[in-house]
């Protein structure tokens, strides 16, 4: 019956595995030099995924869906820590010129600290995977978008030309946003005469919309979240003079004064405490799941090796290997990390540097699978300020855990929206998780080594990055400015001085855990992360939630699925390819001095 | 209105436990509004009151940020995660009643849509059997669109339902194998549409023993 050769069908294999390294190895380097210059990270997936079409499908005639598949996972696996490192190492270089105490920057203990948060990430959040994405459904909306972009070589014209044409709209629109053509924040509010802290702007983003598509219903909280935050709460703050006029501002000054203590004192802290008491409730609602789910992952595997096949999911015993692994790596980096810390305070921080990086790695997993948006600065934030009272204030110690929790729940977003793309696309969990684990040493390992090089680059001991190094003082087109690096050395230097929002953290996280009785999965992280985020995201977002529904109603269910994803995952992908093409042009055109 | 209320106590708790959780101490606003005037005011005097202020008083630490906070708006804060509880209670209540009306007949079909799979697998399998490699297959690939959407997507859509009706873990029993068998259909299309028919002929074997699996589980949950 079937008389054409049958050849074979990869997945996990060496093509992938050498493309999916080599892509993402240049990717991180190229990332950790654009987040140093720009201040911003941007996600591989996409740009891995089209290589996958050119290289093996193209070039070397391999058709198979599931091995992109794995080639991306592999890519955005191995970038994922440029953002981790880039985040928080460069503002330890940065304090380091001011305070001579610190200039002794500990580069094993940060390897081991890196690769640490990297494989913890990736072990902790690996037995979430039936409960995120196969029960609760999490959209993952850039996973879903990925997902059409390798499913479409099967795709009908129809659905191909609406990717296309959606990644003609996210093109065109960040474009203008890039050029100034269009505004950055549609502000009605301004133009209708609203104080700055009755805020009424819509994020001009394309993907951040397309987000929206892709949740329809599920993101609705999200977008009330906002509204509770900005519409009811901060109104009630000014009316009743929680936030004090200064002396000497008038009118619109006052309020622009206002809205940002608001935010940033009220808001902002309320959220990560809502963030974490969200996770918490979320951990114990889970734990049944997790519990089935990890002795079904022992079943598939004693049930593979009776029948001589292999198992869809990684057996426990490696899960358990790489938490005990990464577990004692942290625990050496915290005890080289400094001469002062004695080993009682090494395995507290190790301990509590894990459990963090656990709770922290599902929230940022759940915010990134409800609204695309990773609260990564804020968890980041919490970790350093943990560790620098967990180690007496050693500021070097707590940089290199908070070097590891920042890898880790990165990693944690990362290999769950993979996961989610994997699940779309038929690949198998265990191909892909075994991929990610077995190369996660390598991106810390680049990132580091590139972030080193790029302080050492001047040659004389003069700071290579920073406001203070001298290209940046010339301003010259070479100034590397870090600004997260220099944010976190600030926020670095006001803890230091005890500014600590506690108070915010233990109501957000009350708050957060009696909002997770309500029957809604997640409803505590969604609200949490509107009133981490500015308005403007939220209330987009929330827009394009309103049209999905609107759409479903009115043309029903098959439409979303057939027209509207894979219009709204081109949306996300022209976004993320332009804004990565803006990056490249912008960095390449300041070092060539045009 | 019954089914309004719960909500309106939720929103209404979370309203006040969230202005009162977001509200900060006086002791911190004073050293905001002192901290301001030190950099901004114009008059020496103001200037210098403020400076003396902040000398004084300091940046509240976080413990007593927290202690502070807690005698200014502890009590408001405490009824609002009260509000919230009851509101949420409530409407989990709601939940689990709707999902035992569901279980009466009117909610998730779980064994008619296993039926329907077991048809139109049982359907697809026959024609791929004779499918050979590289055979453009958009019909079948069309087929297995449709059963994601008509016959799977309910069931997905009514988890919730499932959950209320019989908790986590023994949902969890059944709905494992149910999203296994999801995700080998979808290897299945890929395979498809990459002209590999004997994969495709190996993942939907897979995925029909999955909902197998899910079929026996659902009924051992009884």
């Amino acid at each position: 019956m079937n008389s054409t050769p049958v050849r074979p069908y990869p997945e996990l294999s060496v093509p992938a595995v050498v493309l999916g390294t080599g892509t993402g190895v240049l990717l991180t380097a190229a990332f950790v030099y654009i987040n140093l210059k720009l201040g911003f990270g941007l996600a591989g997936s996409t740009v891995a995924a089209i290589l996958g079409f050119a290289v093996l499908r193209g070039g070397l005639g391999r058709r198979s869906i599931v091995e992109n598949n794995i080639n991306q996972t592999i890519a955005s696996g191995i970038n994922t820590a440029s953002a981790g490192v880039t985040f928080v190492l460069p503002a330890l270089f940065i304090m380091a010129v001011t305070d001579p105490s610190l200039s002794s920057i500990p580069v094993g203990p940060l390897l081991f600290s890196a690769i640490a948060g990297s494989l913890m990430g990736i072990v902790l959040i690996i037995p979430l995977r039936k409960q995120m994405v196969e029960f609760e459904r999490l959209k993952f909306p850039s996973g879903m978008a990925v997902a059409t972009l390798l499913r479409a070589p099967g795709e009908g014209r129809e659905q191909a030309r609406l990717l296309l044409g959606g990644a003609g709209v996210g093109a065109l629109l960040t474009v203008m946003v890039l050029q100034e053509w269009a505004p950055g924040d549609f502000d009605i509010g301004a133009a209708l005469g609203l104080p700055a802290w009755l805020p009424f702007a819509l994020y001009v983003s394309a993907a951040n919309f397309g987000a929206g598509l892709l949740s329809g219903r599920g993101g609705l909280p999200f977008a009330a979240g906002g509204i509770l935050a900005w519409w009811v709460i901060a109104p009630i703050a000014v009316r009743l003079h929680w936030i004090p006029k200064p002396p000497g501002l008038r009118g619109a000054d006052v309020a622009g004064w206002q809205a940002g203590e608001i935010y940033g004192l009220m808001l902002r802290p309320l959220g990560i405490g809502l963030l974490i008491g969200g996770a918490l409730a979320g951990v114990v609602a889970a734990f049944p799941a997790v519990r089935g789910a990890l002795s079904s992952l022992a079943t598939a595997a004693r049930v593979a090796r009776e029948r001589g096949v292999s198992s869809d999911e990684i057996a426990p015993a490696w899960l358990a290997f790489g938490a005990v692994g990464s577990f004692v790596l942290l625990f050496l980096a915290a005890s080289f990390a400094s001469a002062s810390l004695t080993i009682g305070q090494a395995l507290l921080i190790a301990v509590a540097g894990s459990v963090w990086i656990g709770l922290a790695g599902i929230i940022v997993a759940q915010a990134t699978g409800h609204t695309d948006i990773s609260p990564l600065s804020g968890l980041s934030l919490i970790a350093v300020t943990l560790m620098f009272f967990l180690t007496g204030g050693n500021v070097t110690a707590a940089v290199l855990i908070g070097v590891a929790v920042c890898v880790a729940i990165n990693q944690c977003a990362d290999m769950m929206s993979d996961l989610k793309t994997g699940h779309l696309v038929g690949a198998r969990p265990r191909d892909q998780q075994i991929a990610q684990l077995l190369l996660c040493w390598l991106g810390p390992l680049v990132a580091i080594g590139v972030l080193v090089l790029l302080w050492q680059l001047p040659g004389d001991g003069s700071p290579g990055f920073g406001s203070q190094s001298q290209a940046c003082l010339d301003g010259a087109a070479s100034c590397l400015a870090a600004p997260q690096g220099e944010a976190l050395a600030a926020t670095m230097d006001a803890l230091r001085g005890g500014d600590a929002a506690l108070d915010k953290y233990v109501a957000g996280s009350v708050m957060g855990l009696a909002l997770s009785v309500f029957p809604i999965g997640g409803i505590a992280v969604l609200v949490g992360l509107a009133m981490y985020l500015p308005f403007s995201i939220t209330l987009a977002y929330g827009v394009g939630c309103v049209t999905a529904m609107g759409l479903e109603k009115a043309r029903g269910p098959a439409f979303i699925g057939k027209k509207l994803v894979p219009f709204a995952a081109g949306l996300i992908i022209g976004e993320a390819l332009t804004s990565l093409a803006d990056a490249v042009y912008k960095v390449g055109s300041q070092m060539g001095g045009v | 209105m019954r089914r309004v209320l719960p909500l309106l106590i939720l929103i209404l708790g979370l309203g006040i436990a969230a202005a009162s959780g977001a509200r900060n101490g006086d002791r911190l606003v004073r050293y905001r509004q002192a901290a301001w005037s030190e950099d901004h005011a114009k008059s020496p005097k103001v200037k210098a009151k403020a400076q003396a202020y902040v000398d004084d008083k300091g940046l509240p630490g976080p413990r007593l940020r927290l202690v502070q906070w807690f005698d200014e708006s502890g009590l408001p804060f405490g009824i609002g995660v009260v509000l919230i509880l009851v509101g949420a209670g409530l409407a989990r209540r709601q939940h689990a009643a709707d999902a035992a009306d569901a279980s009466g007949g009117r909610g998730v079909d779980m064994i008619g849509c296993l039926d329907q799979l077991d048809l139109a697998l049982a359907e697809l399998a026959g024609d791929l059997a004779d499918l050979e490699m590289d055979t453009p297959a958009d019909a079948l690939r069309d087929r297995i669109d449709t059963l994601q959407a008509v016959v799977i997507e309910p069931v997905v859509a009514g988890r919730g339902q499932l959950v209320a009706r019989h908790g986590v873990a023994t949902f969890a029993s059944y709905f494992s194998p149910f999203s296994a068998g999801e995700r080998q259909l979808a290897r299945v299309w890929s395979a498809l549409a990459d002209g590999h028919a004997v994969v495709a002929r190996e993942a939907l074997a897979d995925a029909r023993a999955s909902f197998d699996e899910a079929r026996a589980a659902w009924t051992a949950a009884g």
